[in-house]
């Protein structure tokens, strides 16, 4: 049996309908101006999760990333001013070479290679205290505090005498590390220390590039100060004391400087290995980045096309309900009485 | 044999119905808009000449029927079908009532487009990054120390709207104790005026209908159970009286109404748990409902208010309501600040409660220690400590603490794993699924309250085309009662004043 109708049944019902029509409406046109998929985490609580993590995961990402390209510049920059030291200690091979050619060279010529070192010497301690952003390359884990200063004449790291300073506190010093979290996952042992391996050493320390302490000779390993013996070896001799300097303290100073420089080269190769390392790890992050980008974009955000489609046919359909609603119940019996 | 004016009686009782029918017809017009209105009709019956006591009866053929008699005036209303819509609207309006709580707190954590506190951890992890590729720095240090803050208000923001929430609730709750009480009183008010119109033979149609509707709403709140019965009040009469009891789910009955009495609910708090107790007028407390009540917006209310979910304790409401979220946000707030201080070593710590105590979402703030430090005070060092070495591993040790899986407590013995994040997301995902199954659950309820009620309009509301028709309908009657009134009248003219009359 048909139910029985009245009026008000038939507006109630149109009236919940539009209401039903103009919410759609809302989400659609929601939806064709924002291209989400979903704006509160109830219309999918699942997909929101995942979007969640996978956002945690690019800004993880990204912090590796970021991590690996500060490395990257302090490594380009430690490289150029190991270079840097390496070609003055070639010059300063050369010249000490030249020096060792005893009687062709006059006492002032000596004086001369005495400044010309000392020179190299400037140059090295700029090296020594390479900058990038504020930050100094060599200066181990305090990378806030100029690295290589002088006191007096003479070089201290951070304080401890280059030279003379206490042996064992200068290997502790030397042995300093930073370590950084390039996204190789740390593991923390049942005591709660970070398993090294786990983790980059990003540390360059300026006295295990460029030497400390003396060697058993008693000459300098440190680059700066292994120059300034021969300079000053070499002033002496200039100014009249024969012993000072010889060919076989000259050909001393050469293989010390020869071995210094293989030092640097040594220290700024492994550099280069470790750079290596970084940019694969790096080439990957990218490659990681660019999918989680594209599984956050597939998984949050709508085709716009489609977006638009459900737009403008929502609006139809709200078009239609309302003209329909226009005609609706305009007449009963009432208007054909006479 | 009927007497000589009986056709006029007839005519009388044809007008008189007619007239009653026209009437009715035009009231039911007038309220085909008016809310909770019943459509009414007139009751008449045909009224016959046979009356029982006829000890001269002659010839039975001779009886004929008197005419129309009006018994009184009724109303198109199926009850059944009020009984199954306040069944319905109690489950719907638990919905409603848990919907608004829950709402309110989805916007606190809802991070789908905004994420905030989520954002703000993955800020904290990347400044302790950056931290520890200098740690030296007193400008990268500080950065972390700034984001920790900014975390800590965030926890503290967030346990403030929670907590607004559950002001803005407790009012609601309250003030729908004071309506159901003022709709209880109004019940029993209409009921003493229908009586006493019924006293006086009058049915008093448009106070059940606003009866009706006061009853309807009070269905919004718990389940009712609605019954009438015929009282006597003498000579033969009896008076109808209505009862409304709260019915729990075993079938109790707790007394609501009963005729003009009342019963008066009160909200209660009982170490900080919601209940409601139902008091008779002088205050005297009858019976506490609050672990009866299974459904209508009162229910929604007390799981809104009183629910721990996995946090509950014996005899606790399980429902994750409020409660339970602002638990879930406190254990990730201390769970947070522990992992950190432990890392940062003893008498160091990096957060603390603000006045001291248990660190929760709504006091955690970073120590006065790490606030008021000059210069650093992270700790670099590993987390032994013994040889003092200047790598940075314990900054990385927090990272791996941070962005490495964690155990939180749910209260119920099987506790979560993963991040803090994860734990985040956990809240969310828990709070979503929760507003999806309470949205899916209003719909069908919605709509099975929208069917009955179509139903009930069907049965009960009004159709002008019907009253159009029925206008024609009882116009024609009363233009033929009148047309037999003047047949009947001339007949008489004829007997009476031109019998006998012939040839004169």
């Amino acid at each position: 049996m048909p139910i029985r109708m009245t009026s008000s049944m038939i507006s109630g019902e149109y009236k919940n309908q539009m209401n039903t029509t103009l919410s759609q409406l809302d989400y659609y046109t929601k939806r064709a101006q924002n291209l989400r998929n979903f704006s509160k985490f109830s219309e999918n609580p699942l997909g929101a999760s995942k979007a969640m993590r996978l956002r945690r995961s690019y800004t993880q990402n990204q912090d590796y990333m970021n991590n690996i390209e500060n490395v990257g510049k302090t490594y380009t920059m430690a490289e150029e001013s190991a270079m840097n030291v390496k070609n003055i200690l070639d010059e300063a091979k050369d010249i000490l070479t030249t020096s060792s050619n005893f009687g062709t060279r006059s006492q002032a010529d000596y004086m001369t290679f005495a400044t010309a070192l000392r020179g190299f010497q400037q140059d090295i301690l700029q090296s020594m205290n390479a900058k990038v952003n504020d930050t100094y390359v060599f200066g181990g884990a305090n990378a806030t505090e100029i690295p290589f200063k002088l006191d007096g004449g003479n070089l201290q790291f951070r304080g401890v005498e280059v030279a003379t300073g206490d042996a064992g506190e200068l290997e502790s010093l030397s042995k300093e590390s930073i370590y950084i979290d390039i996204g190789l996952g740390i593991n923390v042992d049942k005591n709660g220390n970070v398993d090294t391996a786990s983790v980059f050493n990003d540390t360059m320390n300026g006295l295990e590039f460029f030497g400390y302490g003396e060697d058993d000779d008693g000459y300098s390993k440190n680059v700066y100060n292994l120059l300034g013996q021969a300079a000053d070896a070499i002033e002496k001799y200039a100014k009249g004391n024969g012993t000072a300097y010889n060919k076989d303290i000259a050909s001393k100073f050469i293989e010390k400087v020869s071995n210094a420089t293989s030092r640097v080269l040594i220290s700024t190769s492994n550099l280069g290995i470790k750079q290596n390392q970084l940019d694969s790890l790096g080439e990957r992050l990218v490659s990681t980045q660019e999918e989680l980008t594209e599984q956050l974009h597939n998984l949050e955000y709508v085709d716009a096309e489609e977006a638009y489609t459900d737009y403008t046919w929502q609006q139809y359909v709200y078009n239609a309900s309302l003209q329909i609603g226009s005609k609706l119940l305009q007449t009963s019996f009432l208007d054909f009485m006479k | 044999m009927s007497s000589t004016f009986t056709g006029l009686q007839i005519g009388k009782s044809g007008l008189m119905s007619a007239m009653s029918n026209l009437q009715v017809t035009g009231n039911n017009i007038s309220n085909v808009n008016t809310d909770g209105y019943t459509r009414q009709k007139v009751d008449t019956i045909a009224l016959g000449a046979y009356n029982g006591s006829m000890r001269y009866v002659t010839c039975a053929a001779n009886y004929k029927g008197l005419g129309s008699r009006i018994t009184g005036t009724s109303q198109y209303r199926d009850t059944s079908l009020d009984v199954r819509y306040r069944q319905e609207v109690a489950k719907l309006s638990q919905q409603t009532a848990a919907a608004e709580g829950l709402n309110e707190i989805g916007m606190i954590f809802d991070d789908t487009i905004n994420t905030v506190m989520d954002e703000q951890f993955s800020n904290f992890v990347s400044q302790l990054q950056n931290f520890a590729g200098d740690p030296s720095s007193e400008v990268a240090e500080n950065l972390v120390k700034t984001s920790a803050e900014v975390l800590t208000q965030f926890f503290n923001q967030y346990s403030d709207r929670i907590e607004t929430a559950f002001g803005d609730m407790t009012a609601t709750f309250n003030e729908s104790i004071d309506n159901v009480n003022s709709i209880l009183e109004r019940v029993a008010s209409l009921n003493d005026s229908i009586r006493n119109a019924q006293l006086g033979q009058y049915d008093a149609l448009e106070l059940r209908d606003e009866r009706n509707v006061l009853l309807d709403e009070l269905s919004q709140y718990m389940n009712i159970q609605v019954s009438t019965k015929s009282v006597p009040v003498g000579s033969g009469y009896s008076v109808e009286t209505l009862k409304v009891d709260f019915l729990d789910k075993d079938g109790n009955v707790y007394n609501l109404i009963d005729g003009g009495d009342y019963n008066q609910l009160k909200a209660t708090t009982n170490n900080g748990q919601f209940g409601i107790v139902l008091n008779d007028l002088n205050g005297t407390q009858i019976e506490d409902l609050t672990d009866n009540i299974y459904n209508g917006a009162f229910k929604g209310y007390l799981d809104i208010l009183n629910g721990k979910g996995t946090y509950a304790g014996t005899n606790d409401n399980t429902y994750k309501g409020i409660p339970f979220y602002r638990e879930s946000l406190n254990t990730l707030a201390n769970k947070f600040a522990t992992v950190l201080n432990e890392a940062n070593g003893a008498d160091k710590p990096m957060f603390e409660a603000e006045g001291g105590g248990v660190i929760t979402a709504e006091n955690i703030q970073l120590s006065e220690k790490w606030r008021t430090a000059d210069g650093s005070y992270i700790t670099n060092t590993v987390k032994t400590g013994g040889n003092y070495n200047t790598d940075n591993t314990n900054i990385l040790y927090m990272i791996s603490q941070l962005t490495g899986k964690q155990e939180f407590s749910t209260g119920n013995g099987t506790p979560f794993e993963g991040t803090f994040q994860d734990y985040l997301t956990n809240i969310c995902a828990t709070l979503g699924t929760q507003i999806q199954s309470n949205e899916i659950l209003s719909t069908t309820y919605a709509n099975n309250v929208d069917d009955i009620d179509y139903a009930r309009e069907s049965v009960s509301g009004v159709n002008l085309d019907e009253e159009a028709i029925n206008m024609i309908t009882y116009n024609y009657a009363l233009t033929a009662a009148s047309r037999f009134l003047t047949t009947v009248d001339e007949a008489l003219n004829t007997l009476i004043s031109s019998t006998g009359m012939v040839g004169r």
